[in-house]
């Protein structure tokens, strides 16, 4: 399963690398910045410290904010399993262990995906995943390496 | 016979002195040794690696007590606070729930961030019939939730209980929502609670596994020692009973110290601590089988390392062990080499190595054993003296090695004809001496010297020729002749002399007189030498007379010794001895001189010329030197040849006829006479004298004496002087004493002689009276 999704992954990167410019065919989970936001690109292990509260990711001297969403929407599930390899119960107990033993707070969770969207368009430290569906050109989507 | 000294040693220690003496020699055995070393060795490496192990489980099991212990304490922290963060949030709501008006407080709440994360807190408000009105799980809204218990409502206190939500786990925490306002706002208004519900494995989340194990326990235990929720490993459980009020109870003075438990069937270090200011209590568990998992571990590679060292070790000792026994054996056999040299070297030391008996030295030694043995048993026995005839001249005619061989072959058949309690020794040349052990009588003896003589008689056979030897025998008895080792063998020597004396090939005992007579001979021996030097010699001359008129015709010149001690000696007495000692030459050399310087000095004294007899012995007549002798003699002196008369013994002459006739021959061109003494004893060949340049003959005196007396002697007696007559010149007869002088001359026998010779010898000075 995760080999798979990793050869999905640099198809994309590959297809990103060519120039070319696609949309997913269903509901794909995009990472994704205010357009005016600094980042760009991230790594998937930066992308994975961000949301699991290992570190705090500095872009050009601007601390990047990561946005949740809230638990049972199936954009989340899929956003954890794809760039963490955990499902949401692993993400779960490991924010209750970290709540628990006082090492940090899980990111701010928000309702749907549009709700994301607002948030990063009015807040460019943001970063956010969303349905690709609601995708637009407020947003800019941040590649994953 | 190897060994000399048979003594047993006198000095024995005490016998536990003996017993030690016997294991500390066998403690230097490789093997005792070795074993001991090695258990010694085996005894240090499982000692320590006890005491380590040992050591090791201590650490340990200090080591768990003290990591249960912090770990109470983080535990402890992260509890409380946990629970104070509940309780503040459960106060937030609840204050701002009474002192605002809104409709919806855990959103305003939730907007300003101020309630703990919806992904693990579910925060409710329920009313007094405990319908959710308000919460953060939007799928709960409308539901029932059961409140803690009737009884408690409206006391401000913590409420906590367990609900299940979701298939989970959940501890709910609970406040009052009417407490202070309680009676502003009036009963019932707006009265329910705040309920914080979270998922049970929150409370246990800080499990390790690193750190607590599989079989660790972190557990939160509510006063009635039911247990909310515990995890172990990857696992959580909850509603279980724990005992916690007996573990507690163990660790009051205490507090850090944890508590040995057994709890389902696993074993741990256990502390147990009460919440302050909570209803609740943690216990924490590290399994001992799991903390000592590492120690056990530890042993086993403690307990494997010496069993390899003690394998390597007892290979590497084995080896030495070996190595050392090999050691041991090498020098022992080098030990057995030095002693069976050292007995080569005695054996060789004292014996024989011709005919491997014993020798001169342990002769000696066994002498004085059988002295010492005699002295103290009382026993006699016998020393025979040997010596073999006729040695020298095999060893000179048919060369050393038949020498050597006829030694050997000697020697075996004196072995072979003792017993075997006797024993042969050799001491040196062709002599040996026989011991013979326990015999005491001649008679006991002669059987054994008889035997050895015929086993000596008996042909050797010699580089291919068949030799006959005999032995002379002398015998010396313990103790009678002597009783000590040197008297014996003196005196077996002096009766094997005597032996040789009387002809050789036969035994002789030891006699007193026998010793005399030695006696008698060595100091004539001893005085030889100076006689000679010392004029101790005298010459006596018997006159020769003229059958006729009884006028002195001649002179014969005697030997005599005028011994200090002994008196005067006749020749018979000391010329065997003078042969012996190799004088006999000088000495007739000297009578020759003498007789004639003296025969020259009656001439000076006007006494008219006399011939001058002198008599020569075998060795002198035979001996390279003689005619240039009597040239010399005759020279020094100045005296006429002729009147020289060289006197003969008949037996003598016909030793070797050539050499006699040509011996004869060299005196005849000296001019000198020959006169053979003593015929008619000798039964000569006639023959031989026949050829024989001879000038006169001397008739023995009994041949004179038979004239007179038989007829069947006279008739015998005048045949054999007719026969001389024959042969030679001139006849005269022996040893007529001077009264008788007168009547032999006119007596019938006379007509057979030109004259005769005096019967008694006179000294110069009687010879010169009767001259006048």
């Amino acid at each position: 399963m995760l080999k798979r999704l990793t050869a999905s992954v640099s198809n994309l990167l590959l297809a990103a690398g060519l120039g070319l410019f696609y949309l997913p065919a269903s509901a794909e989970v995009l990472v994704v910045v205010a357009a005016e936001a600094p980042v760009t690109r991230l790594t998937r292990s930066d992308l994975r410290d961000v949301y699991l509260g290992r570190r705090t990711l500095m872009i050009n001297g601007v601390e990047v904010v990561p946005l949740d969403l809230t638990e049972g929407t199936a954009v989340r599930s899929e956003f954890y399993t794809h760039y963490t390899g955990q499902t949401p119960a692993q993400i779960k107990a490991h924010w209750a262990r970290q709540i628990f033993t006082g090492r940090g707070q899980p990111p701010q969770a928000l309702a749907n995906s549009r709700a994301v969207v607002e948030r990063l368009v009015s807040d460019a430290k943001s970063l956010g995943y969303i349905d690709s569906s609601f995708l637009d050109e407020r947003l800019r989507v941040v590649t994953i390496e | 016979m190897s060994s000399l000294d048979d003594q047993t040693d006198p000095e024995q220690g005490s016998p536990s002195r003996t017993f030690i003496n016997r294991w500390s020699h066998h403690l230097v055995e490789p093997f005792v040794l070795f074993s001991i070393v090695a258990f010694m060795i085996l005894l240090v490496i499982w000692g320590s690696t006890y005491f380590l192990v040992n050591k090791e489980r201590m650490v340990i099991e200090r080591q768990a007590e003290l990591s249960v212990s912090e770990m109470t304490d983080t535990y402890e922290a992260r509890v409380v606070r946990a629970l104070r963060e509940i309780d503040t949030a459960l106060k937030l709501v609840r204050f701002t729930a009474n002192s605002s008006d809104h409709a919806n407080v855990l959103g305003v709440l939730h907007e300003q961030r101020l309630l703990p994360p919806a992904l693990l807190f579910t925060i409710s408000i329920v009313d007094e019939q405990g319908m959710i009105v308000e919460t953060t799980d939007s799928g709960r809204l409308g539901q029932r939730l059961k409140p803690p218990s009737q009884a408690v409502l409206g006391d401000d206190y913590l409420a906590v209980w367990e609900t299940d939500a979701y298939q989970a786990k959940q501890l709910s925490f609970a406040r009052p929502l009417m407490s202070e306002s309680k009676s502003e706002a009036g009963a019932g208004a707006g009265a329910g609670w705040v309920v914080i519900a979270i998922d049970a494995n929150y409370f246990v989340s800080s499990y390790e596994v690193g750190s607590l194990g599989q079989q660790g326990m972190l557990a939160l235990v509510g006063t009635d020692g039911s247990v909310l929720v515990r995890r172990t490993g990857e696992a959580t459980h909850s509603g279980e009973l724990m005992d916690i009020t007996a573990w507690e109870s163990s660790t009051l003075d205490a507090v850090s110290a944890p508590f040995l438990t057994h709890w389902q069937g696993v074993e741990r270090y256990t502390l147990v601590r009460q919440l302050y200011d909570f209803p609740l209590s943690i216990v924490v568990g590290l399994s001992a089988q799991e903390q000592l998992a590492a120690a056990q571990q530890l042993a086993r590679k403690y307990w494997q390392r010496a069993a390899w060292t003690s394998g390597l070790m007892l290979i590497i000792l084995a080896m030495l062990a070996r190595l050392s026994w090999q050691l041991q054996r090498a020098q022992q056999r080098v030990m057995e080499e030095r002693v069976s040299h050292a007995q080569q070297v005695e054996h060789l030391a004292f014996h024989d190595t011709l005919t491997d008996l014993p020798n001169r030295a342990f002769l000696s030694h066994l002498l004085t054993q059988a002295v010492k043995l005699g002295t103290r048993h009382d026993e006699s026995f016998a020393l025979l003296f040997l010596d073999l005839d006729r040695f020298k001249l095999i060893n000179d005619t048919l060369g050393h090695d038949a020498g050597d061989h006829l030694l050997q072959e000697a020697a075996r058949r004196l072995t072979a004809s003792v017993r075997e309690s006797d024993f042969v020794a050799r001491l040196g040349g062709d002599e040996f001496v026989i011991v013979l052990s326990r015999v005491s009588r001649r008679d006991q003896i002669e059987p054994i010297a008889k035997k050895i003589l015929s086993a000596v008689r008996e042909p050797f056979m010699l580089a291919g020729q068949e030799c006959h030897v005999s032995v002379s025998i002398g015998v010396s008895l313990y103790p009678i002749d002597g009783l000590d080792e040197q008297t014996l063998m003196k005196s077996a020597d002096m009766a094997m002399y005597q032996a040789k004396q009387l002809g050789k090939n036969n035994v002789q005992f030891y006699t007193d007189e026998l010793s005399a007579e030695v006696d008698v001979r060595l100091t004539l021996e001893s005085g030889l030498h100076r006689a000679l030097a010392g004029q101790e010699f005298r010459l006596f001359f018997r006159s020769k007379h003229d059958i006729e008129v009884g006028s002195t015709l001649g002179m014969e010149a005697l030997l005599r010794w005028q011994h200090p001690t002994l008196g005067l000696l006749e020749p018979a007495q000391f010329m065997t001895l003078a042969e012996e000692s190799g004088l006999a030459m000088p000495i007739g050399q000297w009578v020759l001189e003498n007789a004639c310087r003296q025969n020259m000095l009656w001439q000076h004294e006007g006494f008219p010329a006399l011939t001058m007899a002198v008599n020569i012995s075998a060795r002198q007549f035979y001996d390279n030197g003689f005619v240039e002798s009597v040239n010399d003699a005759l020279t020094a002196t100045g005296m006429d040849p002729t009147l020289l008369e060289l006197e003969l013994a008949e037996s003598m002459l016909l030793q070797d006829v050539n050499r006699t006739a040509s011996i004869f021959a060299e005196i005849k061109k000296l001019g000198v006479r020959i006169v053979v003494d003593d015929f008619g004893t000798g039964y000569s060949s006639l023959s031989d004298l026949n050829v024989l340049p001879v000038d006169a003959l001397k008739v023995s005196s009994c041949l004179v004496k038979r004239l007179s007396g038989t007829r069947h002697d006279q008739q015998l007696s005048s045949s054999v002087i007719e026969l001389g007559q024959l042969l030679s010149l001139q006849v005269f007869a022996k040893g007529v004493a001077s009264h008788e002088q007168a009547r032999f001359i006119h007596s019938p026998s006379s007509h057979h002689f030109h004259g005769f010779y005096s019967y008694r010898p006179l000294s110069v000075e009687e010879s010169c009276l009767e001259k006048k």
